[in-house]
């Protein structure tokens, strides 16, 4: 089976998955207005990645490179959507299914787009700087290590069901 | 220092909070305590990291990292932990007493759980 047969099944299987999960209307954040708006809107994206992908299946390397791209970006945009708004019961496979889709297609853009003649391929974690009232609200309510307008180094990056967050004072 | 096991230097540049969220907007953000050995042996937690040297594990549940101690003997340390309802459990500890191999530095395993 190719690997884009693979991403193709697991997308399928995400987008069954969403399709059918229980929705839990009283909920406050995911059964709200715009939660249930941006489920819609991943689904729709949910389907855009699988064709994005399914119609670079017989193309040659170079096409396929900004396409993979492309799904990947729209991976993590889906997976986001899922770890916001999908309902407790589903939002546990909903979101691993979206890491096995982001694993998958990286792992497929390795294989079909190799680093340029002279470059090697480098895990990148990418650090930004962040004053505490530049926070998110959720953040900056419970982060109490240093006051407004300090500058922090800060990390955001995919964990398990959600996100992993590292804040730092910058040094002075 | 003999408490949060790590050398001097280390506790005064590298201070990081960790967080795990729901989201990139950060969510129902819940703030990571890290069991660790202490210089003496004993578990004990810190809420307080080294922000460059943690790694998120080739599990996406899992957090690594390595750092000098201020345990005798010892030149640097390597834990995992793995993380459930943002409640991080140390897994694996591994000491080292010779890293003049530097990235082929071997360590010896103190600790490994389920």
């Amino acid at each position: 089976m190719s690997r884009t047969t693979v991403i193709a099944g697991l997308i399928a299987a995400l987008l069954s998955a969403a399709s059918f999960a229980p929705r839990n209307a009283f909920a406050i954040e995911p059964g709200s207005t715009a939660c249930k708006s941006e489920l819609q809107a991943m689904h729709k994206k949910m389907q855009e990645s699988l064709n994005l992908i399914d119609s670079v299946k017989d193309a040659p390397a170079g096409a396929k490179c900004p396409a993979y791209s492309a799904a990947r970006d729209m991976a993590e945009d889906i997976r986001e959507s899922a770890a916001r708004c999908e309902p407790p019961q589903a939002r546990t496979s909903a979101v691993r299914d979206a890491n096995d889709v982001i694993d998958a297609i990286g792992k497929t853009y390795e294989k079909w787009c190799p680093p340029r003649p002279g470059l090697v391929r480098v895990k990148a974690t990418w650090v930004t700087t962040v004053t505490r009232d530049k926070l998110p609200k959720p953040l900056a309510a419970v982060h109490r290590c240093v006051g407004d307008g300090v500058p922090m180094f800060s990390v955001n990056e995919r964990f398990d069901l959600g996100r992993l967050v590292v804040l730092r004072r910058k040094p002075t | 220092m003999k408490a949060r096991n790590a050398k001097a230097g280390l506790l005064r540049q590298e201070q990081a909070a960790i967080y795990v969220t729901r989201d990139r907007d950060g969510d129902d953000p819940r703030r990571l305590s890290f069991p660790i050995l202490s210089a003496d042996g004993r578990e004990t937690t810190t809420d307080l990291m080294f922000a460059s040297r943690i790694n998120v594990g080739d599990k996406l549940d899992e957090i690594s990292a390595y750092w000098e101690p201020a345990k005798d003997g010892v030149c640097r340390v390597h834990a995992v932990w793995r993380v459930a309802d943002a409640k991080a459990k140390l897994i694996f500890w591994q000491e080292a007493t010779d890293c003049s191999a530097g990235p082929k530095t071997e360590f010896k395993t103190v600790l490994e759980r389920q």
